[in-house]
């Protein structure tokens, strides 16, 4: 999967707003927290290293010193035997002796012997007493030709056994010596002589030992070229089992390193000692291996980790903060979404949140205005619809009265043509009943009474008609011109080939508080399918009738009465047709129309 | 992501608390301080002095893996029941130089043995069917003491007159290498004489080879027997005078003084610091279970007088102390 996908399956991921805040507070947080533990600890190393270099600066600084001041010492101690018993002394006289007996007895404890050689080899004196071995050669030695090659010079030894005197011979020691050129008197003459003082190489050892760099650290002590004169690990060194960079060291200059010497990042601290040019060298490792204890790394786990762990609650809390109005806003339009016009929307949370949801509320309420707008406008409309084809009668249903009358008069009924005239007259006074759509039962009644007096003349009495109402139901409102186009319907349908045996019966009662008139014939009867069309398409009975179909009489009585009331059609084929509508029990008067 | 689920945050803050336990205190974690381990030192006499080199390479090494040393000679007890007694002693480990005698089976700690190279200090039938803390230990320094008297016997040669008698010292049989060096020197010459015993004995010895207005050479096989014909030969010049040359094996700081006095004419010896330094090496190596070689066999050094011209020589024989 390459980087791209990658990226794009989290920009698609759906996080919630509360979780992305969280998330991208958190990874900065994680990020800070790492930037700043990492600095810290940089810092806190690298303090520490400052620390632990000053402090070991500081001891070899004073390491130094105290060396310096011992060899000082011991030149000094050398100067008094020259200056203040050699010379202008004849070597025969005890004042020598003494001298170096005194000078020797003070300062014993860096001192192991001081000897006193002619220019030939021999010992002229020494303190303690000694005796040169047997076979030894003391002017071939080092020591010896370079004292007087250099008369000036002082000249001083690496560490070495003691093997010039005879001593006992089951011990041996670690001396270093110091020799210089001095001039002794010999029988009233000067000659050249050699003044040997062996240094107790202990004295290093005790120095040393005392000495204690942090962090693992150690000094040791070189000459100029680089050859050990004092080591901790001296023994190791020489058995080869420990390898000291003394070599390397000896290039170095005095002051402060940082040396990368195998594999290791050390720390070497360099300090030349005066006169000597020897160079005492301080070697200390990083400070970070000091702490790099697993409790220690286990503290910072934890510090950073409690850090964190506060940030990611107040994350939390911000988040959620910020989010939870958002997600109150979001909840309640996915509930107008569902249709819920009716949901609560209680802004709250920051300046844009509330804004956004004032406006969604504002919103909201300029949307039910408008659907109540759109509803009522519909309604209007409809009864508008309505109206206009309640005021239109049928011509051919006129014509065929005026006809039916005339034919009366002509054939001298007049009387009967008085009743169809008057049966006219009523039937169209209440088609108008002064606009009103809502009229009481006996007045609808009436209306189809009429109508069926005037079509029972018209079809010649080829059927009989009955209508029954409850006394109490007359003064209950109904809907104007509802019974008729059903009558019609009736007798266009089922009585139109009846031969005199046609009933069309009209029953209104009131059941359980509700209003309910039947219409019911025996004639052709419909089957299940033209049943079930009858209240979903538009059919007008006939062309001669007053145009209004069964569909629009249950429509309109949806329309003012509401969804719950309407027809309810009953037939069999060569049976009959029953239909029942159902109105609510409302006294008339107390239904406005126009609600 | 539900961030509001109550046990993502309580494994968290438990998760703080654990670090914390283990940061800042020790009941779970608990940090191990450098554990000081008791190793004893068994040598193979009486006189601590003789194994002066040794002891400081020991300590040198004690020093670098933080190690107690307990000095053992050896007194009326020998070295097995010695080494019992340090192991019921809770001894952390052992390093012993075997007298020719000692055999050992199982041990309870780590053991280095510092022994003659031919001489099988492991009794490996007794092996088998221990107890579950028996360890078997079988690290070993072997010091080559027939190379020691073919070296020292080759240098003899070359100043030998063919004709004059070898005297040939030794304290005992027991001490390790000695009985390998008396078959050597058998198998070598005809005119050599083997004197066993002590300082007595080998006055007898020499006071007879004075009164018979004769010179030899002697040989010293070991370090005791050395040190006492030292004494000897040092307490009157006559007996310099009949002794032709005096070659021994060992080292003392006194057969050294010794032979840069010119009083020994050859000595073969090891670097016994590098010795001591190595048994503890190889015994760390067993306590802390990481890899090291089983068994060393020392180099051996001839010196002579102009031996100890060389300073890298010197270093190694006479330790800084």
């Amino acid at each position: 999967m390459n980087r791209r996908l990658i990226i794009k399956k989290f920009s698609n991921k759906n996080l919630s707003i509360r979780s992305s805040i969280f998330i991208y507070f958190t990874v900065t947080a994680i990020i800070a927290i790492a930037l700043i533990s990492l600095i810290m600890f940089q810092r806190f190393t690298d303090s520490l290293n400052k620390t632990i270099i000053e402090e070991n600066a500081g001891i070899i600084g004073q390491v130094g010193e105290s060396i310096d001041s011992y060899l000082r010492n011991v030149m000094k101690i050398s100067d008094s035997i020259y200056y203040n018993v050699i010379k202008n002394t004849d070597i025969s006289d005890d004042d020598i002796k003494n001298g170096m007996n005194l000078l020797y007895v003070n300062n014993d404890n860096m001192i192991d012997d001081i000897a006193l050689i002619a220019g030939d080899g021999t010992l002229i004196e020494s303190m303690p007493a000694l005796r040169l071995k047997d076979g030894i050669n003391v002017s071939e030695r080092d020591f010896f030709k370079k004292s007087m090659a250099e008369s000036e010079y002082i000249y001083f030894s690496m560490p070495h056994i003691r093997n010039l005197f005879d001593q006992n011979e089951n011990s041996y020691s670690w001396v270093m010596s110091m020799s210089r050129a001095v001039e002794v008197t010999s029988e009233g003459k000067a000659t050249q002589a050699v003044l040997l003082i062996n240094l107790n190489y202990m004295f290093f050892e005790e120095l040393f030992s005392n000495v204690n760099l942090g962090n693992g650290g150690y000094i040791y002590l070189i000459n100029d070229k680089g050859d050990i004169i004092w080591h901790p690990r001296q023994n190791e060194i020489y058995a080869g089992r420990f390898t000291e960079n003394n070599k390397y060291a000896a290039g170095l200059k005095d002051g402060i390193s940082i040396e990368n010497i195998g594999g290791k990042k050390l720390t070497v601290n360099v300090r030349t000692i005066g006169y000597t040019g020897w160079k005492l060298v301080g070697v200390t490792g990083s400070a970070a291996i000091n702490v790099d204890s697993m409790k220690f790394r286990l503290f910072v786990l934890f510090v950073a980790d409690l850090f964190l762990f506060l940030l990611a609650m107040v994350n939390a809390y911000i988040s959620n903060r910020i989010s939870n109005p958002i997600s109150r806003l979001d909840n309640s339009v996915r509930e107008i979404e569902s249709g819920n016009l009716n949901v609560e929307i209680l802004p709250s949370g920051s300046y844009e949140v509330q804004h956004l949801g004032n406006s969604i509320r504002n919103m909201l309420s300029r949307i039910k205005v408008l659907m109540s707008d759109l509803v009522a406008e519909h309604n209007a409309k409809r009864k508008s619809e309505f109206d206009t084809l309640q005021s239109q009668i049928n011509p051919h249903f006129l014509y065929n009265t005026l006809d039916i009358i005339v034919w009366m008069i002509e054939n001298e009924k007049p009387d009967k043509a008085v009743s169809i005239v008057t049966a006219l007259a009523k039937f169209f006074r209440i088609s108008l009943s002064k606009g009103k759509n809502i009229i009481t039962v006996r007045d609808e009644v009436e209306h189809v009474r009429n109508y069926l007096m005037i079509q029972s003349m018209r079809f010649k009495n080829r059927f009989e008609y009955s209508i029954k109402v409850d006394e109490d139901v007359s003064e209950y409102s109904s809907l104007k011109l509802m019974l008729q186009p059903l009558v019609e319907n009736a007798i266009y349908h089922g009585m139109e080939f009846m031969d005199g045996d046609g009933e069309i019966d009209v029953r209104v009662f009131k059941e359980n508080d509700e209003l309910y008139f039947t219409i019911t014939d025996n004639g052709l009867g419909m089957s299940e399918d033209v049943v079930a069309t009858l209240l979903s398409k538009d059919i007008v009975p006939s062309k001669r009738g007053s145009g209004i179909g069964v569909k629009n009489v249950n429509e309109r009585i949806k329309l003012y009465f509401g969804a719950e009331y309407g027809l309810f059609v009953e037939s069999e084929p060569d049976e009959g047709t029953k239909i029942t509508i159902h109105l609510p029990a409302i006294v008339y008067g107390e239904k406005n129309e126009d609600k | 992501m539900k961030i509001n689920k109550i046990y993502i945050w309580t494994a968290w803050f438990l998760s703080i608390v654990l670090l914390f336990i283990l940061s800042q205190t020790d009941l779970i974690l608990k940090e191990s301080s450098p554990k000081v381990y008791q190793v004893s030192l068994i040598l193979d006499s009486e006189n601590e002095g003789e194994y002066s080199n040794l002891k400081k390479g020991v300590d040198d090494a004690a020093k670098r893996y933080n190690i107690d040393i307990n000095l053992l000679t050896l007194g009326s007890a020998s070295q097995k029941e010695l080494i019992e007694s340090e192991e019921d002693n809770g001894t952390n480990g052992i390093i012993v130089l075997a007298k020719d005698d000692l055999r050992l089976a199982m041990t309870k700690v780590p053991m280095v043995v510092i022994k003659s190279k031919d001489a099988d200090v492991f009794d490996t039938k007794k092996i088998g069917g221990s107890s579950g803390n028996i360890v078997t230990s079988k690290r070993t320094i072997n010091i080559d003491y027939v190379d020691m008297i073919t070296g020292l016997y080759n240098k003899f040669e070359k100043s030998y007159d063919g004709t004059s008698p070898i005297y040939v010292f030794y304290n005992s049989t027991k001490p390790a290498g000695v009985e390998p060096e008396i078959e050597f020197l058998k198998s070598k010459d005809a005119h050599t004489v083997f004197i066993e015993g002590d300082e007595r004995e080998f006055r007898t010895a020499i006071e007879d080879l004075v009164h018979s207005k004769k010179s030899a050479y002697i040989f010293s096989l070991d370090k005791h027997s050395s040190d006492n014909l030292c004494k000897i030969i040092g307490g009157s010049s006559v007996y310099n005078e009949h002794i032709k040359g005096f070659y021994c094996i060992g080292a003392t700081t006194l057969f050294v003084n010794k032979l840069d006095d010119g009083n020994i004419d050859a000595l073969s010896t090891l670097n016994e610091y590098d010795e001591g330094y190595l048994a503890v090496e190889m015994l760390m190596a067993d306590l802390k279970k990481t890899g090291y070689t089983s068994n060393v066999d020392m180099k051996n050094i001839l010196l002579d007088k102009e031996s100890l011209k060389d300073e890298d020589i010197v270093k190694q024989l006479f330790p800084v102390e």
